[in-house]
């Protein structure tokens, strides 16, 4: 229905011949609700310029009449908008393209997703197409319209308009065990979606994996041996697909559909984009004795989830080892000489036959440990022990090192005394009893894990004290750390006097002393 | 057939004699001649397919330790276990020998600039090691790839891993037990490495403190250390600690004696030295002290270490 159509009286819903009565010169097109919904379906995928988070929103919801029945595009914008200038420039970018592609469009932009659904439907205007509405403040933009902007079906729409409840104001006063009876069950939800009383999540729409290959067996197959073999059919032809794309996979899923109709997937992730289909196989390997076969497998489905670009890459020449340098393997035949002490012969990465890169290996451990099991420690400015470093993923490690570099984060060269940090910190500091001379001196002699420690030896102490820059004092809370515990120590933010400890069996061992506490934190070599 | 004869050849406690004694050959000397030339034969014959005949070995940089052992070195490409005395409290000290062992590592592979820098592999249970630490080894946490196992056989499959992965220097799994197959597995996935790379050594670091039993000794890990701390403070006017001190028990090693040595690590020199109580020959703990070898070794470094000592209480 177009402007003409409006403009002449013309309105959803109404019948063939009274239309014709109306407007005598009407040309009708029968309504495909298919193409309706792959048109809104790829205006959503367009709208993911704006932000990755959209879902096209059906024509099935709300009322089927007035100014309701349009279908739409849901944009979560969250930490979008500064992006084009801001809310309101974001709407107006939006609004001239949709223009420009022939839309009759209306835009708004709110706190919920019900708010900006009934603003969008009942507030803009053709004069006023876009509307913002300020944060927290949708309880007041909506008080005015009418109940049906609600996204409510017609007939409780219908039995709140008997009631006199015209505007969503009136509803406000309304609490649900009164609504619900009468208007439905969905009434008291919407309201309280829309004022953001209730969480609500938009579905987005998910695209189709780029590469996806399925395999069709003509029999259920349910032996292990076929399970691999399908496996090993698939994933050359996927790698040879990704290398045409000029694509790396990072997330391979492995999807196995039951004849009882159920699926099974499994997925595999690798640190850096591959396609290298020995590689990815023996990420599986671990993995395919988890395939549960039920009444049997039909159909099985490989698909590169994630994947990101990856040129073509030059392949190593063959490095002919130098003739002094021989690899060791290749002097096996040299038997009339005694075994003698041979120096580690250093050989060109590239020679080694099976040379594998870390990264490999990487995913070969993050495929039955989990990525976040493998991890690589990278220094953190901070004079506090435990706050010293974090654990990074080990992402994005390539095989371009400079030969000879050493220490290539320059934060591990700025540690603080590194001579003075233990070897085995403590996932958190165990309270020890000791006992100290005077006060302000190391302990004489200290109990830990039920054993006496008779201190022969002291250095200390040293002073650190909280990171009076952090909002909450860390002493007393340290951060979160995959390799030590995340729970906060019990304490106040004292600052500690770390002494460096020896008994008298030698062993050696980081204390310190925190509001008139002793604990014990750490063992050095 | 091998392992038998050879666990006789190490019974008789003879090799590691210092090659420097020019005697005439007494009967107990011939004989030791003979077995010699036994286990080098043996040692072929172990050998032979396997590429190991010129194992890479790396040199402690301690010639009473170096010449203990055999080839001159701790060999690479093979599995190595260390254990403490009291597991509990004596995990910083196994920690700190395997790192100077790392730390020795790194400086032989560092000597040959071609090389990119290797990694190193660390397994744990409990993840307690502390980066910041290694940077006064002279290692480079960033080259740590922190694992974080949740049970045993992941562990131990996660060290198998890393041994075929020839970009590694070494795998270090820190243990609760290694039993014989776990032991054996580790060991030929070890010497594996060496047919396509430099080899990867693997070590074992003990955690749990296990009752000392003749027959839970057997082992294929090449070698066993048992590593115990020992007081440094009998520098009179020590104010401060200095160099950790440790006494180190080989106790047991393939081709090579059973031995007892008490050390020190020096952080900046990256070496071990022998502590001062060698040096007067006044060393009377451990179960293996009492063996003439070590008596004789001793001798051999003394000047050396009591230098670098007298150097030390001077830096102090």
């Amino acid at each position: 229905m177009n402007a003409a159509a409006a403009g002449a009286g013309l309105t959803p819903g109404l019948p063939l011949a009274e239309a014709r009565a109306l407007l005598p010169g009407v040309t009708t097109a029968p309504h495909e609700a298919e193409a309706d919904a792959q048109a809104i379906a790829r205006l959503a995928a367009w709208c993911g310029r704006y932000s990755p988070w959209t879902a096209p929103c059906s024509t099935a919801e709300g009322s089927g009449r007035g100014p309701g029945g349009g279908a739409g595009v849901l944009l979560d914008v969250s930490g979008c908008c500064h992006l084009f200038g801001g809310e309101a420039a974001l709407l107006e970018d939006l609004q001239a393209r949709l223009t420009d592609l022939g839309y009759t469009n209306r835009l708004a932009m709110a706190d919920t997703i019900g708010a900006a659904w009934a603003m969008a439907r009942f507030a803009a205007s053709p004069a006023h197409p876009c509307v913002v509405v300020m944060p927290g403040s949708q309880r007041a933009a909506i008080a005015c319209l009418p109940p049906a902007a609600l996204r409510l079906p017609d007939a409780a729409v219908e039995v709140m308009d008997r009631l006199g409840l015209r505007r969503i104001e009136d509803l406000y006063a309304l609490s649900p065990s009164v609504m619900t009876p009468r208007f439905g069950p969905l009434a008291a939800r919407r309201l309280a979606q829309a004022l953001g009383e209730e969480a609500e999540a938009l579905s987005p729409r998910r695209p189709p994996p780029a590469h996806l290959l399925r395999r069709i067996f003509a029999e259920p197959i349910s032996a292990p041996d076929d399970i691999a073999r399908a496996l090993d059919d698939l994933l050359p032809r996927l790698c040879r697909e990704l290398a045409l794309a000029g694509r790396g996979a990072r997330q391979l899923d492995f999807t196995a559909y039951r004849s009882d109709g159920s699926f099974q997937s499994l997925s595999v992730g690798t640190s850096r984009a591959s396609r290298d289909a020995k590689h990815l196989r023996r990420l599986f390997t671990e993995k395919l004795a988890q395939i549960d076969p039920g009444f049997g497998i039909e159909v099985m489905t490989l698909a590169a989830a994630r994947s990101d670009p990856l040129g073509a890459r030059q392949m190593n020449f063959p490095v002919p080892p130098p003739p002094q340098q021989q690899p060791p393997q290749q002097q096996n035949d040299a038997e009339e000489e005694a075994p003698a002490p041979a120096v580690v012969t250093a050989q060109p990465i590239n020679s080694a036959a099976g040379a594998e890169d870390i990264p490999d290996l990487v995913d070969r451990l993050g495929s039955r440990l989990g990525l976040a099991a493998v991890r690589r420690p990278s220094p953190r400015e901070s004079h506090l022990p435990e706050r010293a470093f974090v654990l990074a993923s080990v992402e994005g490690e390539g095989g371009e090192e400079k030969p000879g570099e050493d220490m290539q984060d320059e934060g591990w060269r700025k540690t603080p005394h590194p001579n003075l940090r233990p070897l085995r910190l403590l996932p958190r500091p165990e309270p020890v009893e000791a006992v100290s001379l005077l006060p302000d001196h190391p302990p004489a002699r200290f109990r830990w894990r039920r054993m006496l420690h008779e201190v022969v030896q002291a250095e200390g102490p040293e002073r650190l004290l909280g990171e009076w820059w952090q909002n909450d004092s860390i002493l007393g809370n340290p951060a979160p750390n995959v390799l030590a515990g995340d729970d906060p120590i019990a304490g106040d933010a004292e600052p500690r006097d770390y002494f460096r400890v020896e008994d008298a069996d030698g062993r050696r061992y980081w204390l310190y002393r925190s509001a008139g506490q002793w604990f014990l934190h750490g063992l050095f070599g | 057939m091998a392992p038998a004869l050879h666990e006789k050849s190490r019974d008789s406690g003879l090799s590691g004699t210092p090659r420097a004694f020019r005697r005439p050959l007494s009967r107990a000397e011939g004989r030791q001649a003979g077995l010699a030339a036994l286990r080098a034969q043996i040692s072929r014959i172990e050998s032979a397919g396997r590429g190991l005949a010129r194992r890479p070995v790396l040199p402690l940089g301690l010639s009473a330790l170096d010449e203990a052992l055999p080839g001159g070195g701790l060999p690479l490409a093979a599995l190595h276990e260390i254990e403490g005395e009291r597991a509990e409290w004596d995990d910083g000290v196994t920690l700190g020998f395997c790192l100077a062992l790392l730390a020795r590592l790194r400086r032989l592979s560092s000597d040959n600039q071609s090389v990119p820098p290797k990694h190193v592999l660390w397994i744990s249970r409990w993840g307690d090691l502390y980066p910041p630490a290694l940077v006064a080894l002279g290692l480079d946490p960033g080259r740590f790839i922190m694992v974080r196992a949740k049970a045993e056989p992941d562990l131990l499959w996660a060290m198998e891993e890393g041994l075929r992965c020839n970009r590694l220097a070494a795998v270090v799994g820190e243990v609760e037990g290694l039993d014989r197959l776990a032991g054996r597995r580790l060991q030929l996935a070890a010497e594996a490495s060496l047919e396509n790379g430099a080899g990867v050594t693997a070590f074992a670091l003990h955690r749990r403190f296990r009752p000392r039993r003749r027959g839970r000794d057997a082992s294929a890990a090449l070698s066993r250390w048992r590593v115990t701390a020992a007081r440094s403070n009998d520098i009179e006017d020590a104010t401060f600690i200095g160099r950790p001190r440790w006494r180190l028990d080989l106790l047991r090693c393939r081709g090579a004696a059973p031995g007892s040595w008490q050390v020190e690590w020096d952080n900046a020199a990256c070496g071990f030295s022998l502590a001062p109580a060698l040096r007067d020959g006044s060393l009377a703990t451990g179960p293996l002290a009492a063996r003439p070898r070590t008596i004789q070794t001793q001798a051999s470094a003394g000047p050396g270490a009591e230098a670098e000592l007298i150097d030390f209480r001077q830096a102090v």
